[in-house]
């Protein structure tokens, strides 16, 4: 029995997708598969060779059609690979990304305990490989290990009223970096438009209608995988100048924070979900948005683009809330070490080269994944 | 002027010794110097490696006629140093040289400091892996004054009552004041050192004599483990048995480790660490009548915390009768009521419970590319506080 499915649609061939894949392969398990969505018109040929070099029945290459206009075409590629997984669960990642197979075991401690368990988050780590770094890079890792039932209720502050307050900021239940039980995926199937995931950015599509159907959300501080820096298919594209909706002034290129509004956004006036309160919220993730750029011209750049657009969106009285400061400045030291649960450290250790290599890294640094269920009992 | 002095006491480990000079020599600056005490059989490999190593920061004090016993060795070092401070690290450890800023921050901040210490990392060598094995990496980095009193208590009374006093001060793996430990030549007999267990026996004197104590929680150096080492004798007790031996043999004529006032057997299979840090405590205190009230029954709790960590039954046999049998000597079985350690309850795992606990970062060793305490340190300093914003007092960073 396949207990887990991680899928991997790949819409461009990706260099590093036959090194994430042997990586994962190397887990000794037996209860996972590798689902690789070629989407590129056939151009995986490495990844071909490899599944022929490997002849390993957990990897399976397929490229099913899909008839997508543009703007659909990565939730499409879900939409066509997710109902061929064969797994119990259901992750999805990126071609650059890196999975710890582990996670089957994480699972079924999971569903030992809290037998009714139907989607699964986790810590996430971010990485930005050598070569695309800009000076110093930062990561920031979860040094807990709690297993926690997050409330709905607060899931959905997190999400939809960008509530920093409720401790769950790395909790992201969904499909895209997250595991969905089978049954779930197939109630949002039926619940939603009869797809798995819709709009330009079916990462946080996924996460939205998880929080609103997961029966019993499980949180994992510890984080399992590791998002590469180069990671498109969660998000909208962000050379996306265009506001799509026109009282909500904001366009994919503003911003992260934007790009994920509008994902909300999106997500919201589809199903005509209308909410109150988030604004102030939003306009305070804004500004971190802006705070964390990593030079004096980018933070001019997404200042002015943000400001444009709250001017336009709140007036007046919405700016004067938005008021972000350049603080990485020349000479301001990087904070590395503990603060907020979380360990900070210069990305440049122990010379890591790809998401594999770094997850490699931070597993060696953090509660090891086998021990879970000893901690549970 | 020679700021710091750092002592690097050998003995026929030259392969280990090498690469921590090389390791050193690596650092900027021309503040401190490096002295390597040679203390092996064989003087031919360091003379030699000295030979085309032309760093003049460092010097090389070659073996004498006949071989030295440990607290020998590092007595002509101390000796021999030029630094205004000294600091002592073994030849498969490392420190930052640049732990001459921290000094002299130290100093600007508290004039009258003399012995500064700070939270080292810890490194298992790669050939000393038998089994599992964790590094750790202390996370904080704040720098305050310790109370002597506090450490007093600790130390000489082991009023915390764990398998170590939480002390961590002296020149082993910290810096003392030349002139600090010129103090204790005078007050102990006109040597600084004198019981085998030199780092721990330090200790005491440093405790007892300094002026005032700085400790910085950013660390500055790594405990190496090599397989020779005395650390990795907690791996194999086969190993702690031939090193205790070893002790005794060169130490003809001087202290011994076991003494009819603290009957408690170096000898035995089921000797710890525990057990000679606490031979050494009272060896100092009962020699130079240091107050130990209170000792009796903290030790007795120290006994039993040592004996929770065996990994196996037969180490806990024999833990617990070692401990049993000098309690039941020492002043005559009075503390013997106090040692009744708790049942053995195998561990669910052994040194694989990686993560953050208590402030300190334990990693898997098996998991990371460093293969010396150096390469470690370097890897380590990528997730503590830089020494740059330790040393300008940095509050504000950037996001």
């Amino acid at each position: 029995m396949t207990l887990l499915s991680i899928c991997i649609p790949v819409s461009t061939p990706e260099t590093a997708l036959t090194g994430t894949v042997r990586e994962m392969l190397a887990s000794a398990r037996s209860d996972f598969e590798l689902v690789v969505g070629d989407f590129t018109g056939g151009r995986l040929a490495d990844l071909s060779r490899l599944a022929g070099e490997l002849h390993d029945a957990r990897l399976r290459v397929i490229a099913p059609d899909v008839p997508a206009e543009p703007s659909q075409e990565m939730s499409a590629c879900w939409n066509a690979m997710i109902p061929l997984a064969r797994g119990a669960w259901i992750s999805v990642i990126g071609a650059q990304d890196h999975l710890d197979p582990e996670l089957a075991a994480v699972i079924e401690a999971v569903v030992k305990r809290v037998p009714d368990a139907d989607a699964l988050a986790w810590g996430r780590a971010r990485y930005v490989p050598p070569a695309l770094r800009q000076g110093q890079e930062i990561a920031r890792i979860a040094t807990g290990s709690r297993m926690i039932l997050p409330e709905q209720k607060d899931l959905m502050r997190g999400r939809f009223y960008w509530d920093h307050a409720t401790g769950l900021g790395d909790c992201h239940p969904g499909l895209w970096h997250g595991a969905v039980r089978r049954d779930l995926v197939e109630r949002i199937r039926a619940g939603f438009s009869g797809v798995d995931v819709e709009g330009p950015a079916p990462a946080i599509d996924s996460a939205c209608k998880t929080i609103m159907l997961a029966r019993r959300p499980v949180f994992w501080e510890r984080p399992l995988s590791v998002q590469g820096a180069a990671t498109a298919s969660s998000g909208p594209d962000a050379g996306d100048t265009d506001p799509p909706f026109a009282d909500f002034p904001f366009s994919a290129s503003t911003g992260a924070a934007a790009a994920a509004a509008l994902a909300v956004e999106a997500f919201k006036r589809r199903y005509g979900i209308e909410l109150d309160g988030w604004e102030d919220n939003f306009i305070q993730a804004c500004v971190r948005d802006c705070e964390t750029a990593d030079s004096g011209e980018r933070f001019h750049a997404r200042k002015t683009a943000y400001s444009q657009a709250i001017l336009a969106w709140r007036g007046k009285r919405g700016l004067a809330a938005f008021k972000p400061e350049f603080k990485r400045k020349p000479g301001i030291p990087r904070f590395q070490g503990v603060r907020d649960h979380h360990l900070h450290f210069d990305m440049a250790m122990d010379d890591t080269q790809t998401e594999a290599d770094f997850y490699r890294l931070i597993d060696a640094l953090l509660f090891p994944v086998q021990l879970l269920d000893d901690k549970l009992a | 002027m020679v700021h710091l002095t750092i002592c690097l006491p050998t003995r026929n480990r030259q392969a280990y010794c090498i690469k921590t000079i090389a390791a050193l020599a690596e650092a900027g600056g021309s503040d401190f110097e490096v002295l390597v005490g040679d203390n092996s059989d064989d003087p031919a490999p360091l003379a030699d490696f000295f030979t085309i190593f032309t760093d003049r920061r460092f010097r090389l004090v070659p073996p004498g006629p006949a071989v030295l016993p440990m607290i020998g060795n590092w007595e002509r070092l101390v000796d021999l140093a030029q630094g205004r401070w000294i600091s002592v690290i073994g030849d498969d450890d490392h420190i930052d040289p640049r732990v001459t800023g921290l000094i002299r921050r130290c100093e600007v901040l508290h004039r009258d400091v003399d012995a500064i210490s700070w939270d080292p990392m810890s490194f298992h060598w790669p050939d000393n892996r038998p089994v599992p094995t964790l590094a750790s990496i202390p996370m904080t980095s704040g720098i305050m004054v310790r109370q002597k009193t506090v450490l007093a208590d600790r130390l000489y009374r082991w009023s915390e009552g764990k398998r170590r006093p939480a002390v961590g001060v002296g020149l082993y793996h910290g810096a003392v004041r030349k002139s600090l430990m010129e103090r204790i030549r005078q007050a102990y007999g006109g040597r600084y050192f004198e019981h085998p267990v030199v780092d721990w026996e330090n200790t005491c004197k440093v405790v007892a004599q300094a002026g005032k104590i700085v400790h910085c929680e950013r660390p500055f150096s790594v405990l190496g483990a090599c397989a020779a080492s005395n650390s990795a004798s907690t791996l194999s007790r086969e190993t702690m048995k031939a090193r205790l031996d070893t002790f005794e043999r060169e130490n003809e004529g001087g202290i011994h480790l076991d003494r009819p006032s603290f009957p408690f057997s170096l000898s035995d299979p089921g000797v710890s660490l525990c057990l000679s840090i606490a031979t050494t405590i009272t060896w100092f205190c009962q020699t130079h009548g240091v107050n130990q009230s209170g000792f009796g029954a903290n030790f007795a709790q120290a006994a039993m915390d040592e004996c929770r960590y065996c990994a196996t039954r037969e180490e806990y046999d024999a833990k617990v009768r070692c401990f049993a049998r000098g309690f039941a000597l020492w002043e005559d079985g009075y503390w013997a009521g106090h040692f009744r350690p708790a049942p053995f309850t195998p561990p669910k795992t052994i040194n694989q419970l990686s993560g953050l606990s208590n402030d300190t970062l334990h990693i898997r060793e098996a998991g990371i590319k460093p293969a010396t305490p150096a390469e470690f340190y370097r890897f380590g300093e990528h997730a503590i506080l830089p020494v740059d914003a330790l040393l300008s007092g940095a509050r504000v960073f950037a996001p």
